[in-house]
C-alpha cells in the first residue's frame, strides 16, 4: 500500500500504519540554490527560507525595534517582501545579507511611523540581558546601555547596533542600510561619539567605568 | 572593558520561539504568499495595463492606490498639516472618511495607504468619521498615545495634561505607551472609560449640533465638544467584535491578553458565535489548544444552529488532531463537519482529515468507510491517492 503512494516524488510518508500521512519533503540545497528556487516562486524554497533564517531576521529585528509587540507583524512581512522580490537578488550567495538589508528596511519603516522611543515599549521581563554576569549591577548597566541606545537617533542606532551587537562587518552594514561604505564609516563615528557621550551621563555606566578603571 | 561601546557587543537580545512558531503560522495560512507589490511596481503595472485595458487602469487604482485627501476642497499629499491658526478645516478622503480639525490644533498627515491613514496630533482637538470597511486601518497618534480606529466616529484632543479620546459611535482602540489596550465603544472616552453623557464628566460639553468643530471656538481654551450625530454612515446592528478584529489583525497575543483579562468563563459564556470563532482561532494560532477547543465547544453548545457551526468543528478538529492529539475528539468534530454539509468544499477537507486520523488511531473499517466516500465525491482530494490505495483501488 505504501508503494502505492510512493510515485509522489515529493512527498514523504510518516507513520508505522498502513496509510501514512503525507509532507512534502524540506527543500534541500545552499543559499545559492535556495535564491534560485526563490526566483522560481517556489513554495518549499519559501517555507525552507523561513526556516533557515527566521531566527535570524527575528533578532535582527528585536534589536533594531526593540517593540516587542510588532516584531511578529515585522517578521512576517519582512519575509513577504523576500518572497515577492528575491529574483531580484543579484548575487546568489549573498542571500544572508540581502534578507539583512530588506530586515532593515521593514524596520526602519515602522520606526518612521512610530513616533515613540525604541526602549519605552520593552516590558521589564524583555530588557535584553548582557551576556555576562547576571548580577544586579549587571543588569542595571544593561539598562543604562539601553537607555543611551534610546536616546540615538534612529539611524545611528541602526549602524551602531548592526556593527556592535549584530557584530556585521562594515560593507555588510553598508549593504544593509543601503548606504555607501564611507557613509557607513562616518555614521558610526558619529554614532560612536554620541553614544560615548551619552554614556558619560548615566551613573550606572559612570560607576562602572571609573571602577574598571581603579582595577 | 572602560569604553562603554565594548558593551554593546554584550547586549543579547531576547528570542521567541514562539512569535517565530506564531509567524509560521500565519504564513502557512496564507500558502506563503508574496507581498503585494511595491509601489513602483504598482504604477509599472498600471501604465502596462493602461496601454492594453484602459478599464482596468480605471478600475485598480481605486482598489489599490492610496487614499487621496483634500482639505477644505483643495487636493492634499502625505506630510500635509492644514492651517489652523484662523480656523478650524475639514479634510476628506476618497474612502468617505472625514477629518474635522478644530481651529488651532495642529495635524499631520503622516501616512496615506489603500486602507486608511495615520494622522498625527500634536494639539488640539479632531473629530473623524471614519467609513467602516473591511480592513480599514486608521491611526491618529498623539505623543506616545495611538488611537486606533475600526470604523466609528469618535474624537481625540491632546492637551498638555493628556489625551482625551470620546467615541460617539463604533469602536476604538486606544493603545496607551506601555500600558494594554483599552477599547471604547458607543459612548465612551478615554482615560476615563465612561459613558460620555455623565452628566459630572469633565468633557461633557452642552449638547448642540454643529456640522464642523466650530471654528470660532479656540480648542486649547473651550472645553471639549460632543461630537455631532445623525448625518454620518451608519455601523452595522451587531456589536463591534473586538476577537475578529484582532484575529484579521493576526494580533492573536493581544486577543488572548484579552481573554485572559475578561475572564476566559465569562467571555466563552456571553461572546456572540462569530467572537467565539475569533478567540479559537487566537487561542489555536497563538499556541493554547486547550482555550481554542473549549472556545469551539462553547460555540457547538451555545449556538447550535449557527452558520459558524462547520469551520468552527472543522477547527475543533485540527486542534484535537494536531495540539492536542485527541484522536476521538477529532474524529467527532471531522465527522460532524460532514454530516452537516456533504457536498461542501470544508466537508472535502474534512473527509481527508477524517480519513488521517482514522487510520492513525487504526480504525480502519472507518476508514475505508470514508475512503470509499472520498472516492465517490472528492476527485480534487489531495488525499484521493490515500484513499484509493487503502481501498486497493486502481
Amino acid at each position: 500500500m505504501l508503494a502505492a503512494l510512493s510515485f509522489v516524488p515529493r512527498f514523504t510518508l510518516e507513520s508505522s500504519t498502513a496509510l501514512a500521512t503525507v509532507r512534502p519533503l524540506p527543500f534541500q540545497g545552499d543559499d545559492a540554490e535556495l535564491t534560485r528556487a526563490l526566483a522560481r516562486q517556489d513554495r518549499r524554497a519559501r517555507a525552507a527560507l523561513y526556516e533557515r533564517y527566521a531566527g535570524y531576521v527575528e533578532q535582527l529585528l528585536v534589536r533594531t525595534l526593540g517593540r516587542d509587540r510588532e516584531v511578529a507583524d515585522a517578521l512576517q512581512t519582512t519575509f513577504e517582501i523576500a518572497f515577492r522580490d528575491a529574483h531580484k537578488i543579484e548575487d546568489p550567495r549573498r542571500l544572508r545579507a540581502w534578507l539583512a538589508s530588506t530586515t532593515v528596511f521593514v524596520a526602519r519603516g515602522l520606526l518612521r511611523k512610530r513616533k515613540s522611543h525604541w526602549l519605552r515599549f520593552f516590558a521589564p521581563e524583555d530588557v535584553p540581558e548582557l551576556a555576562w554576569e547576571l548580577d544586579p549591577v549587571a543588569a542595571e548597566t544593561a539598562r543604562a546601555v539601553l537607555r543611551v541606545l534610546d536616546r540615538m537617533p534612529d539611524e545611528e542606532r541602526l549602524a551602531l547596533t548592526l556593527r556592535r551587537v549584530e557584530e556585521m562587518d562594515l560593507k555588510e552594514v553598508a549593504d544593509a542600510l543601503g548606504v555607501s561604505l564611507a557613509t557607513v564609516k562616518r555614521r558610526l563615528q558619529s554614532a560612536e561619539a554620541r553614544f560615548r557621550m551619552l554614556a558619560a551621563s548615566e551613573p550606572a555606566l559612570c560607576a562602572r567605568v571609573a571602577g574598571e578603571e581603579e582595577r | 572593558m572602560s569604553d562603554p561601546i565594548e558593551w554593546l557587543s554584550k547586549l543579547r537580545a531576547p528570542s521567541s520561539r514562539g512569535r517565530v512558531d506564531e509567524v509560521r503560522d500565519r504564513l502557512e495560512r496564507t500558502g506563503y504568499r508574496a507581498a503585494a507589490p511595491s509601489v513602483l511596481a504598482r504604477a509599472a503595472f498600471g501604465v502596462a495595463i493602461a496601454a492594453a485595458v484602459l478599464v482596468a487602469v480605471l478600475a485598480w487604482p481605486r482598489t489599490e492606490a492610496p487614499l487621496a485627501l483634500e482639505v477644505d476642497g483643495v487636493p492634499a499629499v502625505v506630510g500635509a498639516e492644514p492651517a489652523t491658526e484662523e480656523h478650524g478645516v475639514e479634510l476628506r478622503f476618497t474612502d468617505g472618511t472625514n477629518v474635522e480639525v478644530a481651529r488651532r490644533a495642529r495635524l499631520r498627515v503622516a501616512e496615506l495607504t489603500p486602507r486608511g491613514a495615520t494622522l498625527e496630533l500634536a494639539a488640539g482637538r479632531v473629530a473623524l468619521d471614519v467609513r467602516p470597511r473591511p480592513h480599514a486601518q486608521w491611526s491618529v497618534w498623539a505623543g506616545t498615545v495611538e488611537v486606533r480606529v475600526h470604523g466609528t466616529r469618535f474624537s481625540v484632543e491632546r492637551a498638555e495634561d493628556g489625551v482625551q479620546v470620546e467615541v460617539e459611535r463604533g469602536l476604538v482602540e486606544v493603545r496607551p505607551d506601555g500600558a494594554p489596550s483599552v477599547w471604547l465603544h458607543d459612548g465612551e472616552r478615554y482615560p476615563a472609560a465612561v459613558p460620555v453623557s455623565t452628566p459630572s464628566g469633565p468633557i461633557r460639553a452642552p449638547a448642540h449640533e454643529p456640522t464642523h468643530v466650530d471654528d470660532a471656538v479656540d480648542s486649547e481654551t473651550a472645553p471639549p465638544r460632543p461630537l455631532p450625530r445623525g448625518a454620518h454612515a451608519t455601523m452595522p446592528d451587531r456589536a463591534p467584535e473586538i476577537y475578529a478584529l484582532l484575529v484579521s489583525d493576526g494580533r492573536y497575543a493581544d486577543a488572548l491578553a484579552r481573554l485572559d483579562a475578561q475572564g476566559v468563563e465569562h467571555e466563552l459564556g456571553s461572546l456572540p458565535a462569530s467572537e467565539l470563532v475569533a478567540v479559537g482561532d487566537a487561542a489555536r494560532l497563538g499556541r493554547r489548544p486547550r482555550e481554542a477547543r473549549a472556545a469551539y465547544e462553547a460555540l457547538a453548545a451555545r449556538f447550535p444552529d449557527a452558520s459558524e457551526r462547520s469551520r468552527a468543528s472543522f477547527a475543533l478538529g485540527r486542534v484535537c488532531a494536531d495540539a492536542l492529539h485527541d484522536e476521538a475528539c477529532a474524529i467527532a468534530a471531522f465527522r460532524a463537519v460532514v454530516e452537516r454539509a456533504p457536498s461542501s468544499p470544508l466537508a472535502t477537507d474534512a473527509r481527508g482529515r477524517l480519513l488521517e486520523v482514522l487510520v492513525a488511531a487504526e480504525r480502519l473499517d472507518e476508514a475505508r468507510s470514508v475512503a470509499a466516500s472520498i472516492v465517490e465525491r472528492d476527485p480534487d482530494s489531495p488525499r484521493l491517492a490515500a484513499a484509493r490505495a487503502l481501498l486497493g483501488a486502481p
